[in-house]
Parts: C-alpha cells; sequence; structure tokens
C-alpha cells in the first residue's frame, strides 16, 4: 500500500525527532533583529534538513514531499521556529528554475551548509493586488510596491522578489536579489520572535527576474506547494505537541479533589480538538501522498483543503489549550505559549484559513459552472 | 488517481468497471437517491448480482467466502459502487448482520441465514433500545427465561428500525439477573418476525416516513438454538457488532452522493447567495476529503492492529456532523422551493430534491443519536485518551 511510510522515511522521522528533543529551544535574543542568529542552523544542517529537498545536481539529497511533511512535522512538535521554508521552499527550490542552471550555485550550497538565509517576498502569489508591480524597461526591470512583513529579510543573503507583470496579472516575474540591494526600513521582531523587515521599493532597478510567466508558474508550482506541505505539517506538530502537553495536563492537575480529565465539559472539548487534528494530518498525509505520485491536478486543490482544515484547527487547539491549562497557558513558562504564537504567526504566511476554504469554493464553482 | 494502486488492485478496480457496465441497468443508478425508497425486489436482485461476483462475503467462513477482497479493494468497491450510482445496499443486513453471524454463530445459524442474507429475501430488524435503555443499554430490562426447550422472552423495544417490513429480528435480553455487572448478564437471541407474541406498533417520525417501530415480545417462545454463541455473552457480541457498525456507520459514500447533489442545488442558487453557499459547501468537501482519508486509514490500521482505540468514535462524530449539514445546506440553498415539494410549479431541479432535503435533514438528525450519540462518542475519545497516555 502506497499510503504508508518506508523504513527510510520512518528512520529519518526518528532521529529528527530524537535530535530536535535535544536541541535547546531558547537562544538569548539580540536587541537588534539584524543580530539574529539561529543557534541550531549547523546542527540542522548537520541533519541534513536543508539538503534534504534540494536536487542531487546541487548537492542536495533530491528528497520529495514526504520528507518535506515529516522535517515540518518534527519541527513542529519541537516548537522550533526555524528560516528553513523560507530558504529551502522559497528561495532554493525556485531558483533551481532559474533560465541558468549553475548561476545560483554558491547560494545553493550555502543554504546546503546551513550557512545561507533566504527571505521571501511574495505576497503577489497570493493576491496580485497587494506586493509588487514589475514593469520591463529596455534591458532592465523595475520594481514598484511594499511588502510590509517580510520575515528573516534583515538576516537574509538573498530575497526573493514576486511581483505581477504590469498590464498583465496573471503573470508573475521572480527575482532573487542581493539582501543588500533592496533597501528596507526599520527592522522589527515578529511575534514568534523572528526577524523581519518591511521592503519598500519605488521604481528600483532590480536587474533581470529570473523567471517569469509560465517559467514562474512552474518554479512556483514546486517551492509554493512544498511551503505550504511543510506550512501544514508544522502545524500538525505543533498540535500534537499542544495535544500531548493538554492530556497530560488534564490527567494531573486535580481540582475539586478530582483529575480534570473527569470533567465531561472538558472531555468533550478535548475530543474536539482530536478530530481536528486528525482530520488535518489525514489531509496533510493525502496530499504529501499524491504530491509525491506526482499527481498535479489532484493534489492543488487538496493543498487548499489541507491548508484550511490545518489553519483552523492549529488555531482552535491553540486557543483550547491555553484554556484548559489557566492562567498558565498565557506564559512563557509552558511550551504552551510559545507554540501558539508560533501557529499565530505562522498560520497566516501563506495565505489564512479563509483564503484557501474560499479559494477552494472557488474551484467548486467553476467547476459547476 | 486517488491512491498509488498495486496492480491487483487496478485490476480489481477494472473488473468492478466493467461489471458495472454491464449489470448495472441505467434505470436503477439513482434509484436512492429518490424520494420514496427504492423497491425490495430491485435491491435484492442487486445484491444477488455482487453477491454473484464473490464481493459481499470476505471474512465469511471458508465454504461461503466467495474473494477475499483486501481493504483497499473494499474501499475500491464502495467507491466504485457510488460513483456509479448504484442502490445503496442495506447496511443492516450486509454489514452488520452477516460479520455478526459469521463470526459467532453455529454452523447451523450460519447455514441458514447467510444465504438467505446474500439472496437478499431477508430483511433484519435489531432489538437493542429500550424505553428506558437508550445511550445506556447495559440497563435494558427485556428478559429471557430459561425453560425446557428453550427460552421465553419477555419485554419492550423501540427505535426498531423496519420492524414492520422484516423477517428476521436479532435482540438482547436479560438471562441473569443476579450477574455482578449488568453487562454480564444479557445474552444475543435470532429469531423470525414470526413468532408468535411479537407485535410491531409503528412509530412516525418528523420527517413523515415510517422508520420506527416499536415491538412488543409478549411470552415469545423461542428454541435454545435461537441463541447466539454463549448465554450471557450477548454484550460482547453487540459491542462487536457496534464497533463494526461504527467504523461503517460514517456511511462515507453516499454522503459523497449526497455532497454532488448539494452542489447541483447550489449552483442553481439565487446569485446573491452563491458564495456563501459555496464556501459552506467548500468546508464540507474539506472535511469529507478528511473523513475518506480517516475511514480508508482506520480500516487499515484495523488490519494491521495498529489502532489507537479511537478511531470508530472519530468517523461517526464527523461522519454523523458532515452529512447533517450537507443535508441543512441543501435545503437552504433550494430556500422556500424546499417547502413546496410537490407543486407542479416547481422548477425541475426543485421538485423531489426539495422533499429529499427537508425529510433527510430532519431524519438525519437521528445520525448524531443512533449507534452511539454524538456526546457518547467524544467520551470514549477522551477516555482513551486519557487512560492510554499515548503520544500523539
Amino acid at each position: 500500500m502506497a499510503f504508508s511510510f518506508s523504513e527510510d522515511q520512518d528512520m529519518f522521522r526518528d532521529t529528527l525527532r530524537r535530535s530536535l528533543a535535544d536541541q535547546p529551544r531558547h537562544g538569548d535574543v539580540p536587541t537588534d533583529p539584524r543580530d539574529w542568529r539561529m543557534a541550531q542552523m549547523g546542527a540542522l544542517a548537520d541533519l541534513g534538513v536543508f539538503a534534504a529537498l534540494l536536487p542531487e545536481t546541487t548537492g542536495g539529497l533530491g528528497l520529495g514531499p514526504v520528507e518535506a511533511m515529516i522535517i515540518g512535522e518534527e519541527l513542529g512538535r519541537a516548537v522550533l521556529a526555524t528560516p528553513l521554508i523560507d530558504t529551502v521552499a522559497l528561495t532554493g527550490l525556485l531558483l533551481i528554475h532559474a533560465e541558468q542552471p549553475g548561476q545560483h550555485c554558491d547560494l545553493l550550497t550555502g543554504i546546503i551548509e546551513g550557512r545561507v538565509i533566504g527571505a521571501f517576498a511574495g505576497d503577489a502569489v497570493l493576491d496580485p493586488q497587494s506586493g509588487f508591480v514589475t514593469r520591463q524597461l529596455g534591458g532592465s526591470w523595475r520594481v514598484t510596491g511594499t511588502a510590509p512583513v517580510v520575515t528573516f529579510a534583515p538576516v537574509a543573503e538573498t530575497i526573493v522578489l514576486v511581483g505581477t507583470v504590469a498590464g498583465d496579472t496573471d503573470s508573475l516575474a521572480i527575482f532573487a536579489v542581493p539582501a543588500d540591494r533592496v533597501a528596507h526600513a526599520v527592522p522589527f521582531w515578529t511575534i514568534d520572535d523572528l526577524p523581519a523587515a518591511s521592503i519598500v521599493l519605488q521604481d528600483a532597478d532590480l536587474g533581470q527576474p529570473f523567471a517569469v510567466g509560465a517559467a514562474a508558474a512552474a518554479a512556483l508550482a514546486q517551492g509554493w506547494d512544498i511551503a505550504l506541505l511543510m506550512q501544514a505539517a508544522e502545524l500538525n506538530g505543533l498540535m500534537a505537541t499542544l495535544l500531548n502537553q493538554t492530556a497530560s495536563h488534564l490527567r494531573l492537575r486535580k481540582q475539586f479533589g478530582v483529575s480534570l480529565s473527569s470533567f465531561q465539559a472538558l472531555q468533550h472539548r478535548f475530543a474536539e480538538m482530536v478530530l481536528a487534528y486528525q482530520q488535518s494530518l489525514a489531509l496533510t498525509h493525502k496530499a504529501a501522498w499524491l504530491f509525491d505520485a506526482g499527481s498535479a491536478t489532484e493534489h492543488g486543490p487538496l493543498l487548499w483543503a489541507m491548508a484550511a482544515q490545518a489553519g483552523q484547527a492549529s488555531r482552535q487547539i491553540g486557543h483550547e489549550a491555553i484554556q484548559m491549562h489557566g492562567a498558565m497557558g498565557l506564559t512563557e513558562e509552558l511550551i504552551v505559549g510559545p507554540a501558539v504564537k508560533r501557529i499565530v504567526a505562522l498560520e497566516p504566511r501563506l495565505g489564512r484559513a479563509q483564503f484557501h476554504v474560499d479559494r477552494y469554493a472557488s474551484f467548486l464553482s467553476s467547476k459547476a459552472a | 488517481m486517488l491512491f498509488s494502486l498495486t496492480d491487483d488492485d487496478l485490476a480489481f478496480r477494472e473488473e468492478v468497471r466493467a461489471f458495472l457496465a454491464e449489470h448495472l441497468p441505467p434505470e436503477w443508478r439513482g434509484v436512492s437517491e429518490m424520494s420514496s425508497r427504492p423497491d425490495r425486489a430491485l435491491i435484492a436482485e442487486w445484491i444477488r448480482r455482487l453477491a454473484a461476483q464473490g464481493w459481499l462475503t470476505t471474512g465469511w467462513p471458508r465454504r461461503y467466502a466467495g474473494r477475499a477482497l483486501t481493504v483497499t479493494q473494499r474501499y475500491l468497491l464502495d467507491v466504485e459502487l457510488a460513483n456509479a450510482r448504484a442502490p445503496l445496499l442495506p447496511n443492516m443486513e450486509l454489514k452488520m448482520v452477516a460479520p455478526l453471524i459469521a463470526r459467532f454463530g453455529s454452523e447451523a445459524q450460519q447455514d441458514y441465514y447467510l444465504p438467505r442474507i446474500l439472496s437478499g429475501e431477508d430483511i433484519w430488524a435489531q432489538g437493542f433500545s429500550e424505553p428506558e435503555a437508550g445511550s445506556d443499554l447495559a440497563s435494558l430490562r427485556t428478559t429471557a427465561t430459561r425453560v425446557d426447550d428453550g427460552y421465553v422472552i419477555d419485554g419492550r423495544k423501540i427505535w426498531t428500525t423496519n420492524a414492520h417490513i422484516a423477517t428476521q429480528f436479532f435482540c438482547l435480553a436479560r438471562t441473569d439477573r443476579d450477574a455482578v455487572k449488568p453487562q454480564r448478564g444479557i445474552s444475543m437471541f435470532l429469531l423470525p418476525m414470526t413468532t408468535p407474541g411479537i407485535s410491531v406498533r409503528p412509530i412516525r417520525t418528523i420527517d413523515g416516513r415510517h422508520h420506527f417501530n416499536e415491538v412488543f415480545l409478549d411470552q415469545v417462545h423461542v428454541p435454545s438454538t435461537a441463541l447466539l454463541g454463549e448465554e450471557n455473552k450477548g454484550w460482547n457480541y453487540a459491542k462487536a457488532l457496534l464497533e463494526n457498525e461504527r467504523l461503517g456507520i460514517a456511511d462515507v459514500q453516499p454522503t459523497r452522493v449526497l455532497l454532488s447533489q448539494v452542489a447541483t442545488v447550489v449552483a442553481l442558487a439565487r446569485e446573491y447567495d452563491r458564495p456563501g453557499f459555496y464556501r459552506r459547501l467548500a468546508q464540507l468537501e474539506i472535511d469529507l476529503e478528511s473523513l475518506e482519508f480517516l475511514e480508508f486509514r482506520a480500516f487499515e490500521n484495523a488490519r494491521l492492529g495498529t489502532e489507537r482505540g479511537y478511531e470508530p468514535s472519530l468517523l461517526k462524530l464527523l461522519g454523523a456532523r458532515v452529512r447533517q449539514e450537507l443535508l441543512i445546506l441543501g435545503r437552504e440553498a433550494l430556500g422556500t422551493l424546499a417547502e413546496a415539494q410537490s407543486s407542479p410549479h416547481a422548477p425541475r431541479h426543485a421538485s423531489g430534491a426539495g422533499e429529499h432535503f427537508v425529510n433527510d435533514s430532519l431524519f438525519y438528525r437521528a445520525m448524531s443519536i443512533y449507534g452511539g450519540s454524538s456526546e457518547i462518542q467524544r467520551e470514549l475519545i477522551a477516555r482513551t485518551v486519557f487512560s492510554q497516555g499515548r503520544e500523539f
């Protein structure tokens, strides 16, 4: 049966889970976001997390969607906020579609070794009305627009920037720009303690895009879809940790002389959390396996279904976990608080749950038309 | 392609498709979606045609087993039947009673009852619930008293689906009033509905149709061969049956068919209503997608022995929710047309559909009650998690 993990995949998961459990979660947070360094970058690179999804021709391991899902889920379980999705899926996997292969060799090597971070300014993928407008002017391209929150921009080496092509909102152009060429406003922190910045461009000369139109769509079909999958998987991992933590709290915590788990109101709400999580996990697994089988027409809508459910379920489970922990759930002392903050920050990055439901709805109505 | 199937699976699916093309007459397609219940003779003939392929007897004693279908193949069969809008197969006989008798029945019981199920001639009614024993089934009061040549059963059963058309009856009755736990004093009996002393009172439901009955058992004398398995083990058999029922009780494929019917009605709704309806439809299709995969995995896990224990409860809870919400959406999308059931002026898409959505949206409130209410399922899920202490 194809809907099961191979032995290699199980081993990969076990290794990741063990190694990530040993990683210290909290580093010292510097005052200036530009000084942010992730203590675990080297360790993650040693585990092959950055190499896993990049093709072997670039020095990667050439693994697929199922492994992408496994990585995402384990990072979520460990409540580890990493630049993995931005760097590997939304920078590395997009760049391998560059017109001249080899053009970005050094960058890809840097990514694989855990030295280089990528950032992604791609609001235009979600909504052509927001994000950047690009215009070809003789030999160069001019870009205008604002990306209000670009996570990792202050520490990235390269920023991948997506804009619509002026006069043709269906067509996208993707640029890879050295970070120092994109002037950005004052850097800030996101609520999950990651460095971010706004990027504001006015008729900026960004040279040539590395993919336009059909080529851009093809690049995004890989990178963006893998990013969506990894994000849902990370949310699943976060949910699993919250469920484990909440189940053990309900069992151990006593009030009125009895364990909280004996109260029916809590039992029923907990059961709904389990259901929401299992639904999300089911859709993520199904999407990953179909994606892996190369069934693009089937996995497309399924990815939206997955993203919608992962978003809704993680929000529900996060808020319920806080409620069931009482005031302790609001602190940074338990894993609950940081996990919920990560969910709140992560969930909208590639489109909110409602966005994906709507996209699914327009797919259904266009099918009926 | 939904699944990466093996060559055997693909060949099986082709076989099913070829069979459907040849043996499912066009006029039979969609009969179960109509407002009226399909003709029993048609269903019996449909069961016989499928049985002739050996597809209905997986897990039966070897002398009956036509083909041992894998979990995947059974799933594929369900999907293909639903896609072809084949008449719905009766779950009570094929998915509940037959596996029960195949597993716990004596050879004589198997030889008598199983062929009658496969020929479609028997309709079964289940006598579990009583006026004083609903969700708390173990408190049932119907008694079976041992006499020389068998038992005498006395009591009342209620919410008995199809008792008015059934030919056979299986019921739980108390055989030991002094058992340490009420569960340990219950036995299960199989008897013809024509046994003297059985009388049936119809109970009308708000959908205007006749599903339920009250069954009175007044000095019903049965031979000792009417006992299923061992005396006082009835609770175990009922549990096995409900487990069995719950894995299939989400009844996913008919819900898939319902979804496409609702989509048709939504597409014809008033324009300003449509975006809102599509959003709800999308949400329900997302839920259904997850339900289908959860069901598939639950069967896989049951086969591999890797279940967590609460899978049937998840399926039941979600299956009922999706079915009920879809029916409400269909009813709402039809608007007032839903009530104009048989108006000659109703547009074509609404005629029949209106009756269907209004009545079913009422009747299927039952889905979160029967087979263990949603509240019971939630409690089972939570208790399983808390008692096992297994990690997610």
